[in-house]
């Protein structure tokens, strides 16, 4: 650029410049006054430089004579913020909208927002509506403000913009002020000084998104306690209709309008109450009537129950057009929440009662129908009750098939009476009479055909006749658990080893995959093939890398008990030498000790470069061993008695199954000699006595756990040995619960109090189970030398076991032991730990169980619980193979009463799949639940609500929830709270079977007292009258036969 | 475009609407269809049977595509696609979590007209409209218009409906890919709506709450939500998305649940008396289908195979493609044809319906040929290769072994057998091939088979 005008836009530049740097605004709008659209392009690009390196806080030389730059230490904060909204004023007035889109103008000051206008009303550009619409949709606002926005509309320097959030924008801004902005005056009062508004926006207020901040604020002004009368939409518009400054039917008109829009609950509710605000008349009700039933059709519950309210007004002034009501309502049964379903019915009620024509009838009819698909079971009956009297036999077509379909899904007692009015069967009996494959007679044939021996084993000592068989309950050795248990696959190979192992860092599985992984490691990590460095190099930087970190779900980042002994063991057969890792977290205790010395001797074995199959190593799900397969691996590797791995032996005990164990011990006895041929025997139940040294002591008491999981040893061990160390040993080993003594159980549901930080706290529900001979934890008062006297104790007790007795104590002892402490409970911090703990025993899982009774009832209430594996300690409920004991059904009954959806669904499974079985009784389960509720924090929504799941499988499952419920029922003292979810539930399910309560639950309703819900479903409970076995009845009990005797169908006749 | 998102603008000729009928009681109700190369389709106009189903279905597409399952993210305002042929209008919609497919179909019968048009659009899904739908009964007569006739439109004359969203890469992979899973899906389950409609209600709402991952088991006649696997078991995760479906099943047929134990995929099947819904649930809320990578080998070979063009050529609409018969056509095996279905599929020219079993045209109106490049497991396998160093080992029989360069300069061992592929990444050992194969073995893949000029197009690693 050269000649004369380019000096003079050199020289206009160099003064705004000037100006800019000086921050003076005014004079920078009078310098671009005068110009001609083609000059102000020319200043475009050095003003726009000029800005971005104010912005970028670039070097710039200020005028040496501003006492702004003075203020400021340019390096650290760059240009003063007047100078930078001078130059984005001046950019305004010269650059193109592709520049100007990119401004921020967040430090205008009333004075700059005059500057801004008169900038623009200078230049006037063509692009300034298309820029007003730009900035008001900004995801971070629009960098001016409302005021600003509204004087270019006025002035018409710009249209009024189409986006909502210019509304939006007015909607909050003439409410909260904003930019320092605060109001004395009421909002009704500052609209009347822009009467336009009233015109436009304000109607727009009700087609865009708000909310009751502007609706209804509750502003703190300067100077002013509580919010200015006046100070929201909803005042102000009130009361500038009531001044006649805006049409009140008008308004009326657009907040109901909004209310069928697609607007959010949050912005509706603003406009629903508006509306009521406005108090409309009748008249004015009756105008809008149809505007009211499109609200019926909203799918949300606020604005559907507003329309019924309006509409309800209607109908007691009898200005109710009833037969487009009826057709419109049915939407309102569509909503969850049961309160708008009532009140759609109530009027459905009263529109039937005041006109008995067809076609109201007909859709009244529809209605109901609707409503009786309804969540809510109240809803359910009084969509019964409200077309008590319309006939339905005759009903057209349609509507019998909305109420045939109806019929499948409400309870049995409402599809009875629903059936009886349409003339049908109801679906119980039918279902009855489809399902009845088991026939009596049949069924009789195959009990005859059993031997004595199949009846004990299947609890069926005589015929049951038409009743339930008693309770389930068998010897040990009489049962059969690895009958369609699923088999175990070991690892095989080498490439399947250190794919298991890579899976197993990432992500654990489950307990027997740890199992499989030991196997295989025991079996096979001795061999290092070719190229064994090169296919572990990447799971050795894996498990170098997730050192000390933190995994949820793998075994790689594991930083203490039994997890980091595991990873101890994948480094040691990794790197060929021994790894100990040293952890900060709290030694492993109870059977996590075991099943780390387990580990333990699988690492020295790899270290010392030895193979060979691992005896514990489960051939079956839940941890069982074939016996036959324990006499092969015992005869590939002999020499039990001096052993170097007795936890693996004793493991390898207590985990034979009860199946095959004759054919087990006639190979030990033809395979096997010496000592492991006698503790074989004698483990499986042969003839031969043990002979009990001080390091096989607690090999011999494995071995005598696994012949009789219940009951005393003593008889069996009596004279094993007359040596005063061995007898020392055994003693020492002996001493817990479940080893020479099985454990006895007592327990009692009640409260505790528990140390918070701010001290004791409330109330908390807890199931106390107590063992005999467990030891209960104690505190003693902290000493400096506590810690020390404790480790050396502890050092002594290793040493002594180590030379002496091979065992601190016996696993099954070791069980009682789970922490019970969130503090100890590393352990058991997730599902395969848990799960791992209760294969220690499987024989007998009772310790466990009742450690998940102690845990899941700490929880009960508390939602965080999820989040804990609980659940897990419920697992063995589903091992079909054993009768429940009073245990089991304690924790069934626990999980049923746990907020925890984990626990609470593997109890409702562990239900389901007893009672298909035949494992589970109602007698037991109803008498511990009675028990429970002793606690006084059982909650029967949720033992009801588990229970409906149960009883929705067939009828042997509604035959046992409602022996279940009513042996509850007779045993509660007096009725509890929420009682009435089990009677609807006992209601049910003995509409289903057509039978009447116990006469002991009869008493207990019989002193049901008020009118009340819980009092009108005793009422109906208690007259419940017998008539002889119904057919669903009969089908359970022959449901529950068919499953006892199937058990032990196909087993040798005389097998022991 | 960028790397993660996609400028799109739905373009309508006027907003969508359900007006009072001219002259007769009922209404009309008119779904704009978006212009694509500057036209407006117009597929279909004719009284619908069922209005009361109509308007419960595609309210239930819309608020599957206006909603985020997984965080409380505003979604982006994206309109469901519609593809119509002479026995079927399909309306098909994408979650925007990327976790959710539904498809409604409505066969010919549930209209009083013939279908006449052919093609695939969007179409507009506006809030007044979607409360409208909302108050469709049945009994009263509603008119249905999927686009607009010149006549129409001239006397409309109401303004052009313009909505720029940004189309994250994710969701269009997505809304390809879910195909390739549908594929996959067998029948599991099969309840009658009364039962249906108790499950689904026992389902919890709470998106937090459903995100634990349970196990739909049969019980009884109905189903129900176990916390722990059986034989016949389904595994679900984010049971709110399947709620979805409540308001659906009164009316309903049936209810059948398909899953593809590979990838974990669960489809929810509503049967109506000439319509269904077909609602497909990825395996975990926070995972959407796009980067599952089923389809990755089959892009890495560049959906070479030479069938592919040739497929892509017979596609006319059909609603429902027999990949015998075009494999006869074509002289190519059916196993190739089906092949390339799927990678059409992928690039949104094909969608899968599995209640019948087959392929179906539409043209999904969005460009996804770039999107497959933005593949970031397949663009990191090309830039391993393209860097050097993996080699192959050995080969034994069928089987491969090869090393491939990771990270940290481990390598890793990758083997390719018929019998199970197989890497020592932490990937590849925490899936085991349920979410797709790792950058490694693409690479071994396309080493083994010689095929590294795949490399081409390399792009920065993630």
């Amino acid at each position: 650029m050269s000649g004369p005008a380019a000096g003079d836009h050199r020289e206009r530049f160099e003064r705004l410049r000037d100006l800019i740097l000086r921050a003076e605004i005014e004079p920078v709008a009078e310098l671009l006054a005068p110009l001609e659209e083609k000059d102000r392009q020319r200043l475009s690009g050095p003003v726009w430089k000029l800005q971005r390196a104010l912005e970028r806080g670039d070097e710039v030389e200020p005028p040496s004579d501003s006492p702004i730059w003075a203020r400021v230490r340019k390096e650290l904060l760059g240009a003063p913020m007047e100078v930078l909204s001078a130059a984005q004023l001046a950019v305004l007035g010269v650059c193109p909208m592709s520049r100007v889109r990119g401004l921020r103008f967040w430090f205008l000051e009333p004075k700059g927002r005059r500057t801004l206008i008169r900038i623009l009303r200078d230049r006037r550009p063509e692009w300034l509506g298309d820029w007003v619409e730009h900035v008001l949709q900004l995801e971070d606002g629009p960098p001016i403000d409302w005021s600003t926005i509204r004087d270019l509309v006025r002035e018409g320097l710009c249209p009024r913009p189409e986006s909502p959030a210019y509304v939006q924008l007015m909607a909050r801004r003439m409410v909260s002020g904003g930019w320092g902005q605060t109001f004395d005056r009421p909002l009704d009062e500052r609209l009347l000084d822009d009467p336009a508004l009233l015109e436009v926006e304000v109607w727009s207020l009700f087609e865009v998104e708000t909310g009751p901040e502007v609706w209804y604020p509750k502003l703190l002004v300067k100077g002013r306690q509580g919010p200015i009368p006046g100070s929201g939409w909803a005042e102000a518009l009130r009361r500038l209709a009531e001044r006649g400054e805006l049409d009140r039917q008008r308004l009326l008109d657009h907040s109901l309008e909004s209310l069928a829009s697609g607007l959010s609950p949050r912005t509706l509710s603003s406009h629903r109450r508006f509306h009521e605000s406005l108090e409309p008349t009748l008249d004015e009700i009756t105008a809008r009537q149809k505007a009211y039933r499109v609200l019926l059709g909203s799918r949300h519950g606020a604005v559907a129950g507003f329309g019924l309210k309006m509409l309800g007004r209607l109908h007691r002034a009898g200005r109710l057009e009833t037969v487009p009501f009826l057709a419109a309502v049915t939407p309102v049964f569509e909503l969850p929440a049961k309160a708008h379903a009532l009140r759609a019915l109530a009027l459905v009620a009263r529109c039937l009662d005041g006109d008995g024509e067809s076609r109201v009838s007909d859709l009244a009819l529809k209605a109901a129908a609707a409503a009786l698909l309804h969540p809510s079971r109240e809803v359910r009956e009084r969509a019964l009750e409200a077309t008590a009297r319309v006939p339905l036999e005759a009903a057209d077509g349609e509507i019998r098939e909305d109420f045939e379909q109806a019929l499948g899904f409400v309870e049995p007692a409402l599809a009875r009476r629903l059936a009886e009015r349409l003339g049908i069967d109801a679906p119980g009996t039918a279902e009855a009479g489809a399902d009845a494959v088991v026939e009596e007679r049949e069924l009789r044939r195959r009990f005859d055909a059993l031997s004595r021996t199949q009846r004990q084993r299947a609890g069926l000592e005589a015929w049951p006749g038409a009743s339930l068989p008693p309770p389930w309950r068998t010897g040990f050795r009489r049962l059969r658990v690895l009958r369609g248990a699923e088999r175990v696959a070991p690892i095989r190979d080498f490439d399947q080893l250190v794919d298991a192992v890579s899976h197993t860092v990432e992500i654990v599985d489950s307990a027997t995959e740890v199992e499989r992984l030991l196997g295989g490691l025991a079996r096979l990590g001795a061999h290092r093939p070719a190229g064994f460095a090169r296919r572990t190099e990447a799971l050795a930087s894996r498990l170098d890398k997730s050192s000390g970190g933190f995994t949820a779900s793998g075994l790689g980042g594991s930083w203490g008990g039994v997890p980091l002994a595991i990873v101890d063991l994948l480094r040691t057969w990794l790197t060929g030498r021994r790894v100990r890792t040293r952890s900060w977290v709290r030694v492993s205790t109870g059977p996590y000790r075991f099943l780390r010395q387990r580990v333990n001797e699988v690492a020295v074995r790899l270290a010392r470069g030895h193979a060979g199959p691992l005896l514990a190593e489960p051939t079956h799900r839940h941890g069982w061993i074939d016996p036959r397969a324990l006499v092969e691996r015992v005869a590939e590797r002999p020499g039990l008695g001096a052993t170097r791995e007795p936890a693996d032996l004793v493991q390898a005990l207590l985990r034979l199954a009860p199946d095959h164990r004759r054919e087990a011990r006639e190979a030990a006895g033809r395979r096997l000699s010496g000592f492991d041929r006698d503790l074989i025997d004698f483990a499986l139940g042969g003839e031969r006595r043990p002979r009990i040294a001080p390091r096989t002591a607690a090999v011999w008491l494995a071995a005598a756990r696994c012949r009789s999981p219940d009951g005393s040893l003593r008889p069996l061990l009596d004279g094993a040995t007359r040596r005063p160390l061995a007898k020392a040993a055994l003693r020492f080993v002996a001493s817990g619960p479940d080893a020479l003594e099985s454990a006895r159980y007592s327990w009692r549901a009640t409260t505790t109090s528990r140390r918070v930080f701010w001290g004791e706290a409330g109330a908390w529900p807890y199931v106390e189970v107590r063992v005999e001979g467990r030891p209960e934890k104690t505190t003693s008062p902290y000493t400096p030398w506590e810690p020390l006297r404790k480790r050396a104790a502890r050092a002594l007790e290793r040493q002594a076991v180590k030379v002496l007795f091979t065992m601190r104590e016996l696993p099954t002892s070791a069980l009682h032991r789970m922490a019970d402490d969130a503090w100890e409970d590393y352990d058991q911090q997730t599902a395969w730990q848990v799960e791992w703990a209760r294969q220690v025993w499987p024989a007998n899982t009772d310790a466990i169980l009742a450690s998940g009774v102690r845990w899941i009832s700490r929880g009960i209430d508390y939602t965080g619980a999820a989040s804990s594996p609980h659940h897990a300690y419920l697992g063995s409920l589903l091992d079909s193979g054993r009768p429940w004991t009073e245990i089991a059904y304690l924790a069934a009954g626990t999980g049923l009463l746990a907020r925890d959806p984990d626990v609470r669904g593997v109890a409702v499974d562990a239900l389901v799949e007893g009672i298909g079985d035949g494992r589970v009784h109602p007698e037991p389960l109803g008498e511990i639940l009675a028990g429970l509720w002793q606690g006084g924090w059982a909650k029967a929504n949720r033992l009801a609500s588990g229970l409906e799941e149960v009883a929705r499988v067939g009828p042997l499952h509604e035959l046992v929830v409602a022996g279940t419920l009513d042996r509850l029922v007779a045993g509660w003292p007096s009725i509890p709270h929420g009682a009435h979810h089990v009677f609807q539930l006992l209601d049910d399910a003995l509409a289903a079977l057509e039978a009447p309560v116990s006469e002991d639950a009869a008493r207990v309703l019989e002193s049901v007292r008020g009118g009340g819900k819980t009092a009108r479903l005793a009422r109906s409970l208690a007259q419940r009258r017998a008539g002889g076995p119904s057919p669903r009845n009969a089908l359970a009990c022959r449901l529950a036969l068919d499953a006892r005797i199937r058990r032990v169908e196909g087993l040798p006749a005389n097998a022991r | 475009m960028s790397a993660t998102a996609l400028d799109y603008t739905y373009r309508y000729q006027q907003p969508s609407s359900l007006t009072p009928a001219a002259g007769a009681a009922g209404s009309r109700l008119h779904l704009a269809t978006c212009s694509g190369a500057g036209e407006h389709p117009h597929f279909f106009a004719g009284a619908a049977r069922r209005p009361l189903l109509l308007g419960k279905l595609l309210l239930a597409l819309s608020d599957v595509v206006r909603t985020h399952f997984y965080q409380p993210f505003r979604p982006a305002l994206m309109d469901p696609v519609v593809t119509a042929s002479e026995e079927m209008l399909r309306f098909e919609g994408f979650s925007s979590c990327c976790g959710v497919y539904a498809r409604v179909d409505f066969e010919a019968e549930s209209f009083d007209a013939e279908l006449t048009g052919r093609g695939t659009t969007n179409v507009d899904f506006n809030d007044p409209m979607r409360s409208a739908l909302a108050r469709l009964r049945d009994g009263e007569p509603v008119r249905l218009a999927v686009g607009r006739d010149e006549v129409s439109i001239e006397r409309s004359g109401a303004a052009t409906v313009e909505k720029k969203v940004k189309l994250p890469v994710r969701w269009l992979k997505g809304f390809g890919e879910v195909q390739a899973y549908q594929a996959e899906l067998e029948p599991r389950l099969e309840v009658p709506p009364p039962e249906a409609l108790r499950f689904v209600r026992t389902l919890p709402r709470n998106a937090r709450a459903s995100q634990r991952p349970g196990f739909v088991t049969r019980s009884g006649r109905s189903l129900r939500l176990s916390p722990r696997e059986s034989p016949g078991s389904v595994r679900l995760a984010g049971t709110h998305r399947v709620r979805l479906l409540e308001p659906l099943l009164p009316g309903a047929r049936l209810l059948r649940l398909w899953s593809d134990e590979g990838s974990g995929v669960t489809a929810w099947e509503i049967e109506h008396p000439q319509a269904r819904v077909f609602l497909v649930l990825s395996p975990e809320v926070s995972r959407g289908f796009s980067g599952e990578g089923q389809l990755l080998e089959l892009l890495a070979a560049g959906g070479g195979h030479g069938v592919l063009r040739q497929v892509r050529a017979q596609l006319h609409w059909q609603t429902r493609i027999d990949p015998e018969g075009l494999a006869a056509r074509l002289g190519a095996e059916p196993m190739q044809v089906h092949g390339a279905l799927a990678a059409l599929g992928a690039r949104g020219l094909a969608g899968y319906d599995a209640a019948s079993g087959t392929f179906f045209h539409r043209e999904l109106p969005f460009d996804l040929d770039r999107v497959e490049v933005l593949q970031p497991r397949l663009r990191n396998a090309r830039r391993l290769i393209a860097e050097g160093g993996a080699r192959v080992l050995r080969r034994q029989g069928g089987a491969v072994d090869v090393e491939v360069p990771g990270s940290s300069g481990v390598r890793h061992q990758v083997r390719l057998a018929a019998g199970g592929d197989r890497c020592t990444c932490p990937w590849w050992s925490r899936y085991q091939g349920r979410r797709g194969p790792c950058k490694h073995l693409l690479v071994a893949r396309l080493v083994a088979e010689g095929d590294a000029s795949a490399a081409a197009p390399a792009g920065p690693a993630t």
